[in-house]
């Protein structure tokens, strides 16, 4: 037991997200791909794409059956439990049966009455005719099972989409906009490199639990929506964390060379395990509970969000901090590239100081990105000419081949 | 701090966290007045998938104008916005379609008796203005050769109460039809009278003071100029006219949670045991200092539900939940991340514990504010752009960021300070400990050792 803890803990100590990226980054590719298949293949099957997908009845519409003049005893649970059989029984000449979305009882004037609405299974309406009247036959026969049904026993209508109108695009620009706003925070805070990195991120996470949901075959409705803008706030205060860390190393590093940027990631991503893990568990476990004690709307909020946590943790851990350090990467090299307009200097006598003019480029103020010119002092550029001259001095030291201001 | 001190701040914590919570469930009556206390938690308003509430089934009556699938269309959409601005904003409006007859379903959460809902949205009826020389009887029937210039369902737009020179005033709003339409009726009965029918019978006579051509009309009347409720009532009998559609109310009933009757048992069920397992996990993970985390946490929970019940856009549905659940999950994460530091600091240095403490609060704040800041972003773009149902889910969420950070911050610090000149030096009551030997931190160098040439940055 011990021997086995220590070896844990021994690799844990060693684990390097930077080395796995192979694994990782092809993880998530891997269950797109298997989305993909899931869809065309239940809608190659059924002819239907949007229930291959998920699309619920809060966004399609659907049918609603009505069921009148029940008895308002202690066995209507029961009684209602049963016809919810008798109706997903029902099987049309595909060999589809539909899937009952919401159960509501309606008290008031005249008795107790049970609606029951499920989403269509077929886009032919005289099949949707077909089925639906092939479910009120065996609706009155478990109702009635010797002798006919009373006119007006069961009835259905067809309902339009209850969500409304424009609840998904709505939300759409509302995530475009964040995304947008959280981007311009995470440049000021931190890096450019780092607020694509999250970003990514996050895109991740939408795709990921999307296609997750797909394939977990859970019908996506207008709570779905709230559960995916839970996922996204959540996911990304995870990686800011890590982030944080990684800004902290940073820090006294500020305009070095060669920065190990993906020792640094990975560095920040062990250090904060412990608290990625404890944090994503301790949201999980209300969300858990829920799934297993609520019933099967409840469950279709939930299981998202569950799905949705571990793709969050995911990305934070394994996906957003080896993005930041390539990017990181290629944008130091970017920077070195365009400064490496010039030479460097005579290099001899790097321990003597030298005095040089500014020099007025667009990245001025980037500590460690330009290098200075030979001679400058006698055939400066036109535009530097005129500037006061010395003002700036420039100390150059080999230590870290960087230059810094005095 | 001194130990008299914390203790009088411990003290005054635990009778806050008493009362909060004795609050929040009993009901009592009012010494000397007629009304109840309730307690704050159960005055929450609970959305339609998980208290129910009552449906109004409206009839469409078939009319000569054609087109009347996309009018319906038009009707369900403005009922929905008309719900949304009475603050119902869980509430639902469906099209219903049986044997080419269509219907219109409102479902309306938190009302318990059936007739409000008409109250609210008015009876939907047929509206009707005829130009008049004289000043009908309110009550009067409609003359059968009327000439009707203005239809509701047809002409009129909206129709809501705006204040005017410090009186409300009821303002329409006419469609391009009905502004050419109203203007024409205006100027031939300048200075004399509209009628205004309704369901055939005069419901007021308006006089005409100018023409008005841009299809909007400011009715004043000293009946309501100082009464919002007359003015609103007006103005809700109006626009329950101006539907596209002509409706009949139909069966009102009402309806069971979609989620099912005991959605709320379950979800106070399963908050529960999350929660309490969070509190134990806490309480082991962290000991003394978890159990600071875990008197805070009470604080917020507690803050948080009185928030939800007093704030006037929280309507809880299940994805509030969700978002109560997230924020509680955020609230716990800000300790977690705090605590995790201070474990840190305690190991990796010889600092005592107040400084440990110190520094781990002073070290995690950038990444907790930016961590909350972000979440935050996404909480007010959402609460202003997103539509009526989302709007409950951010502020629940909005909240919830505010109060997860300042009881991390503020009452988790403060309790720590407190428990601290009680106890300051004991490393198991704080769970701390300091690195074994072999355990500690290599000083490593995030420098590439690579060797580098001078020309190697081109």
């Amino acid at each position: 037991m011990k021997a086995a803890a220590t070896t844990f803990l021994d690799r844990y100590s060693k684990l390097r997200v930077s080395k796995l990226t192979k694994f990782t980054f092809l993880l998530p590719l891997i269950i797109v791909l298997i989305a993909v298949a899931v869809i065309v293949g239940v809608g190659e099957t059924t002819g239907n794409y949007t229930s291959a997908v998920g699309i619920g009845i809060d966004f399609q519409g659907g049918t609603m059956l009505t069921v009148n003049n029940l008895a308002n005893n202690d066995e209507l649970d029961a009684k209602i439990d049963d016809l919810a059989d008798v109706i997903e029984g029902v099987r049309d000449e595909h060999g589809s049966s539909v899937t009952i979305s919401y159960t509501q009882t309606l008290s008031g004037s005249g008795g107790i009455s049970v609606t029951f609405r499920y989403q269509n299974v077929s886009g032919n309406d005289d099949e949707i005719t077909a089925l639906n009247d092939a479910i009120i036959t065996a609706v009155e026969n478990a109702l009635f099972p010797e002798g006919e049904a009373p006119d007006g026993t069961v009835t259905y209508e067809q309902i339009g989409a209850t969500a409304a109108q424009d609840l998904l695009s709505k939300a759409g620009i509302a995530l475009a906009v964040s995304t947008v706003l959280i981007l311009i925070y995470i440049i000021i805070r931190f890096t450019p490199t780092a607020a694509f990195a999250a970003v990514l991120a996050l895109i991740h996470d939408v795709i990921v639990m999307f296609a997750l949901t797909v394939i977990c075959r859970v019908q996506i409705n207008s709570s779905y929506v709230a559960a995916m803008i839970t996922i996204i706030a959540y996911s990304i205060n995870n990686t800011i964390i890590i982030f944080d860390r990684c800004r902290e190393y940073l820090k006294p590093m500020k305009g070095m060379r060669n920065i190990d940027y993906d020792a640094i990631g990975d560095t920040s991503v062990r250090e904060n395990m412990r608290r990625s893990v404890f944090t994503t568990a301790t949201t999980m476990i209300t969300v858990v509970f829920l799934a297993i004690l609520g019933s099967s709307s409840i469950r279709e909020f939930c299981v998202p969000i569950i799905l949705g946590l571990i793709a969050g943790l995911f990305s934070s851990v394994f996906l957003a901090t080896p993005m930041w350090a390539a990017f990181t990467r290629q944008w130091d090299k970017l920077k070195a590239k365009r400064a490496a307009t010039a030479t460097y200097g005579s290099g001899d006598d790097e321990d003597k100081e030298q005095v040089f003019a500014p020099v007025s480029k667009a990245d001025e103020d980037d500590d460690d990105g330009f290098a200075p010119k030979t001679s400058q002092k006698k055939q400066g550029e036109g535009a530097k000419q005129n500037k006061p001259k010395g003002k700036t001095i420039y100390k150059y030291s080999k230590k870290n081949t960087t230059f810094k201001k005095k | 701090m001194n130990l008299k001190k914390s203790i009088v701040i411990l003290t005054v914590i635990a009778v806050f966290i008493i009362l909060m919570a004795v609050f929040a469930l009993v009901s009592f009556p009012i010494a000397g007045t007629v009304y109840d206390y309730h307690g704050y938690a159960k005055t929450i308003k609970l959305g339609l998938d998980l208290s129910g509430g009552v449906s109004a089934v409206f009839n469409v009556q078939e009319d000569e104008y054609g087109d009347l699938e996309t009018r319906v269309d038009g009707t369900v959409t403005s009922l929905q916005e008309l719900l949304v601005s009475e603050g119902y904003t869980e509430a639902t409006v469906t099209k219903t379609s049986s044997g080419g007859n269509f219907a219109i379903r409102v479902e309306v959460p938190d009302v318990d008796n059936a007739e409000d809902v008409l109250d609210l949205i008015g009876r939907p009826a047929k509206l009707q203005f005829v130009g008049s020389s004289s000043q009908g009887q309110n009550g009067s029937a409609i003359p059968t050769d009327a000439d009707v210039a203005i239809e509701g369902s047809r002409h009129l737009e909206s129709a809501y109460v705006s204040m005017q020179n410090g009186d409300f005033v009821v303002v329409l709003n006419f469609n391009d039809a009905g502004a050419e339409a109203f203007a024409d009726l205006t100027s031939e009965f300048l200075n004399q009278y509209i009628n205004i029918y309704i369901n055939g019978s005069l419901f007021s006579s308006v006089q005409v003071q100018s023409e008005i051509t841009n299809g909007s009309a400011v009715i004043t009347s000293e009946n309501w100029a100082d009464d919002y409720n007359a003015a609103s009532e007006f103005a809700t009998q109006l626009q329950a006219g101006a539907f596209g559609v002509q409706l009949s109310v139909g069966e009102v009933r009402n309806i069971s949670p979609t989620l099912g009757d005991d959605a709320v048992r379950v979800a106070l069920i399963a908050g529960a045991i999350g929660v309490g397992l969070i509190f134990i996990f806490m309480a082991v993970m962290y000991r003394g200092l978890g159990l600071a985390a875990d008197i805070a946490l009470a604080v917020y929970i507690l803050l948080l539900v009185w928030f939800c019940s007093v704030l006037p856009w929280v309507q809880l549905t299940l994805p509030g939940i969700a978002g109560l659940l997230l924020s509680i999950g955020m609230a716990v994460d800000a300790n977690i991340i705090i605590f995790e530091r201070i474990r840190d600091e305690y190991r990796h240095s010889m600092k005592p514990i107040p400084s440990a403490v110190k520094a781990g609060f002073k070290r995690s704040f950038a990444a907790i504010l930016d961590g909350n800041v972000t979440t935050l972003i996404g909480a007010v773009v959402l609460w202003i752009i997103g539509s009526a149902s989302i709007v409950g889910f951010a502020v629940t969420l909005f909240i919830g960021i505010i109060l997860s950070m300042f009881t991390a911050l503020v009452v988790t610090r403060l309790l720590i300070k407190c428990f601290l000149p009680i106890n300051s030096t004991s490393e198991k009551f704080y769970g701390l400990r300091r690195a074994k030997e072999g355990e500690i931190k290599e000083e490593q160098s995030f420098i590439k050792t690579a060797p580098v040439k001078g020309g190697e940055v081109k």
